[in-house]
């Protein structure tokens, strides 16, 4: 006779993803409650917001289109650079996860015309033309993270390309760009439609770019409309339809440029073969032209420790933007933790049956990275005035950004999770090991180093952002990159480079401290 | 005897001593470190044995929006920080209680049985006097001076934009359109904010901002620099009164009425010309001279109470230019 036997630890670990779909589910039916009183479809006149529309993808096309050739060009460049592909590659990773409000300002500072170019160009003497609060802003700061991107896919293909084919090659005289051209191009383009659309929905989604560098009502992207129906109009419901229209169009294309693709292998190893490649003076120089570039958002920290202020260090405003940042990214990752690791779970058990839903765990939780996030923001905040406000902003914020970092952490890890699961699959059911002890002693340990590095990077993200936090952030309730922003429009810009660089620095701790840690262990 | 009684009996004096609660929503600047929220709430802290609350919102337009959105479903007591182009939109959405606050011998006209008046300006552009030698001296002068390039703010989301949206339609009215499409090439930026726009044209992003007369009073008193000057124009200047109100469901009535009226009075009017840099609306010539010196008193155009359609009709104005 078989034995009952009910195994707490699966219902543990499916809890949080249960809860995660009740609550989506909840919110989205609650959502369409808000549109139940409607008469007459033409209130909402989104043919008037069509410029809008048009202006959010022409802007993402162009900065797409232009990251990837620039971004390829950079990565030929890091290439035939000779340099550690390690710190390449590293350095790239770090550009991209940069702070969105960081590399603004650190370009206004560069690029405005009381910037450090005009400076230079007022001593030369040149006219200076560069209008950074236009189109030209908005493409240059939102390409900068998607040229990182770009170029370190491309470095990390062109670093991967087999020996065998580079001595094939060689043997044949072949000149290695034509090489591209005739036979690498399969190898060097595979997987990157994932890159594409994680780009495309980047630029779509650039809500504070467009926030802060935004000089006219012609330069409005679909986030910047939604965020005026709720704060200025009052209209809800054209938020939520705003968001909807995006939603559509964005998976649209995904869909169309994707394909049946449903991993993402971001994680490749450097095995190979850039060694040998002759040095070129003409490389060198452009090697460090685009160490340049990439720092240019950096000389801010100059003006920063220059208007170093003990006042502001002390002031009450400051400290609780420091302490509600902490805590919105702390509650953020431990939320998008159990999450993404109750997902992958789910994802897996379904993979061991063999059952086609692991399809669906992983839609429904990628779904996440399309949905606009000034569009969530409008439907808790519809729900939460529904429950007579019963959740604080800094929990509404926080939920919001766990949703926008757990597909992030779910995509990372996906593919160290699931390695092997059939082999392991049999090994635990022949030896009868619960599902909570195969994730405390098989999967952490076997994902620990991926974990730590995504860990790192999403607390970042969530430090960083400035989407949400504006439509729920009240005088209790700022963070550090909302409080720096106000420091700027109440043009105390002294005070907004200083805090700036503080943290900055606090990032750069951040993500040097888990490096170090991982290279301890390693060696050990 | 029963242990919730005695529980309750021991905690009585002590709510006893809890203090009334009366919460402001305003928009972000009036309650910064450097607005005067932060004095006016000592002061009328001192008077009224409460807890004077603050809620912020970044402007005004966002605080009518967010009443409206939540019915104040998160229960303030007053909305401070309303300008008069959105008083008859606030009316409309039935926000608001009437007040019963005496408001004669204020230094503007006022008679609005649902909001008083705390503060005043007019509008009118600056300009750094470094830079610009030769300003315009009218709006006729402005839109055929080609070079001269403008910060301006989004009508649909700033007052202060809304307001030179007021200004061209009093001096031009139908031909208003026509006006906005004669400037259209100067306007650099149309920012969301004014303290965006400001900090911008500080940065050196434009000739001109749209502000107000009273802004080179901030250099000269705070930063002791006189550069930045208010530009006179031949036209007259338009008007903005910023207000405050009880909300419907006000839980307070009593204490918000107490701060409506403690509103009029010094204790909180000292505040306004050096904190949030707009002429009082009681007369403080004598005691705030070196303000006035600073900022002295346009040509005024008469004051205007828009509709709803009316503010509509300015700013569609506005947009017919830019679709051009």
């Amino acid at each position: 006779m078989n034995k009952f036997y009910f195994d707490w630890g699966v219902s543990f670990l499916r809890l949080p993803y249960l809860i995660y779909l009740a609550f989506i589910i909840t919110l989205f039916i609650s959502s369409l409650f808000i549109f139940s009183d409607i008469k007459d479809f033409k209130e909402f006149n989104l043919l008037s917001y069509l410029g809008t529309i048009k202006f959010t993808f022409f802007q993402a096309f162009l900065a797409c289109f232009i990251s990837s050739i620039v971004g390829f060009f950079f990565s030929l460049i890091f290439y035939f650079s000779n340099k550690d592909p390690r710190v390449i590659s590293s350095f790239l990773n770090f550009c991209f996860i940069l702070p969105v409000i960081f590399v603004s300002f650190g370009s206004i500072f560069f690029y405005s015309s009381n910037g450090i170019l005009s400076i230079i160009f007022d001593w030369l003497p040149i006219d200076y033309d560069m209008k950074i609060f236009s189109l030209k802003g908005i493409i240059y700061v939102t390409s900068y993270f998607n040229i990182a991107l770009n170029a370190n896919f491309f470095y990390r293909k062109l670093i991967n390309i087999p020996e065998n084919y580079m001595k094939v090659l060689q043997s044949n005289g072949i000149p290695f760009l034509k090489s591209i051209r005739l036979q690498l191009k399969k190898f060097i383009f595979s997987g990157y439609s994932s890159v594409l659309i994680l780009s495309f929905i980047f630029c779509i989604g650039n809500f504070t770019i467009v926030y802060l560098l935004s000089g006219s009502p012609n330069l409005t992207t679909i986030e910047l409309a939604i965020y005026q129906s709720i704060v200025f109009d009052a209209d809800l419901k054209m938020g939520i339809l705003l968001g909807i229209t995006q939603l559509v169009i964005i998976l649209l294309i995904s869909i169309s440029i994707i394909g049946k693709t449903t991993t993402f292998n971001t994680f490749t190893t450097f095995k190979k073969s850039y060694k040998n490649l002759e040095k070129s003076l003409f490389i060198e120089i452009i090697f460090w032209s685009i160490i340049v570039y990439f720092s240019i958002p950096f000389l801010v920290l100059i003006k920063g420790i220059m208007s170093f202020n003990t006042e502001l260090l002390i002031s009450i405003t400051f400290l609780k933007s420091v302490f509600n940042s902490l805590l919105v990214s702390t509650l953020s990752l431990s939320i998008s933790i159990s999450l993404t690791l109750s997902s992958l779970y789910v994802y897996r058990s379904f993979l061991d049956k063999k059952s086609p839903f692991h399809k669906f765990i992983f839609l429904s939780i990628s779904m996440l990275l399309f949905i606009p996030s000034l569009s969530l923001s409008a439907m808790i905040f519809y729900l939460n005035f529904k429950l007579n406000f019963i959740f604080e902003s800094i929990w509404i914020v926080s939920i919001i950004n766990s949703f926008f970092i757990t597909p992030i952490m779910f995509i990372f890890l996906s593919g160290k999770f699931i390695e092997n699961h059939n082999f392991e699959f049999k090994n635990i059911t022949l030896l009868n090991i619960t599902s909570f002890t195969r994730l405390i002693k098989i999967d952490l340990p076997k994902i620990r180093f991926e974990f730590i590095l995504v860990c790192t990077t999403v607390f970042v993200l969530s430090l960083g952002d400035l989407t949400s936090v504006t439509i729920f952030n009240n005088s209790t309730f700022k963070t550090i990159p909302l409080y720096i922003s106000q420091l700027y429009s109440n043009y105390r810009y002294n005070d907004a480079f200083f805090t700036l660089s503080l943290f900055i620095m606090f990032i750069i701790l951040i993500m040097y401290l888990p490096s170090k840690l991982l290279k301890q262990n390693v060696k050990s | 005897m029963n242990f919730k009684v005695l529980i309750i009996t021991l905690l009585l004096p002590f709510s006893a001593l809890a203090k009334e609660e009366l919460k402001i929503f305003t928009y972000g600047s009036f309650n910064s470190d450097w607005g005067p929220g932060p004095n006016i709430e000592k002061e009328f802290e001192s008077i009224c044995n409460c807890d004077l609350i603050w809620n912020t919102a970044d402007s005004s337009g966002a605080l009518l929006s967010r009443v409206k959105l939540t019915n104040n479903k998160e229960g303030y007591d007053i909305l401070l920080g309303l300008d008069d182009s959105l008083v008859d939109e606030a009316k409309k959405n039935d926000l608001f209680i009437k007040h019963s606050v005496q408001t004669d011998g204020l230094d503007i006209d006022w008679n609005d049985e649902y909001f008083t008046p705390f503060d005043y300006g007019y509008f009118s552009f600056i300009y750094d006097s470094d830079k610009l030698n030769q300003p315009p001296m009218s709006f006729k002068e402005l839109a055929e001076r080609n070079e001269i390039s403008i910060i301006i703010m989004d009508p649909r989301y700033s007052t202060p934009g809304l307001g030179l949206a007021k200004w061209i339609n009093q001096i031009y009215k139908d031909e208003a359109s026509n006006f906005w499409n004669k400037i259209q090439d100067q306007i650099v930026i149309t920012s969301k904010s004014w303290s965006d726009g400001y900090g911008l044209f500080l940065e050196g992003e434009s000739d001109l901002v749209l502000s107000y007369t009273t802004s080179p009073a901030y250099h000269s008193l705070v930063e002791g620099s006189s550069q930045y000057k208010s530009l006179k124009f031949e036209e007259g200047h338009a008007s903005q009164i910023e207000v405050m109100g009880i909300l419907n469901n006000a839980s307070n009535l009593d204490l918000a009425k107490s701060f409506l009226e403690f509103s009029l009075t010094d204790g909180f009017q000292q505040y306004i010309p050096q904190g949030n840099w707009m002429y009082p609306v009681l007369n403080l010539k004598e005691s705030q001279k070196e303000f006035y010196d600073a900022a002295p008193l346009p040509v005024s155009l008469d004051q205007v109470f828009p509709s709803s359609e009316e503010k509509d009709s300015w700013i569609a104005s506005w947009e017919k230019s830019i679709i051009e």
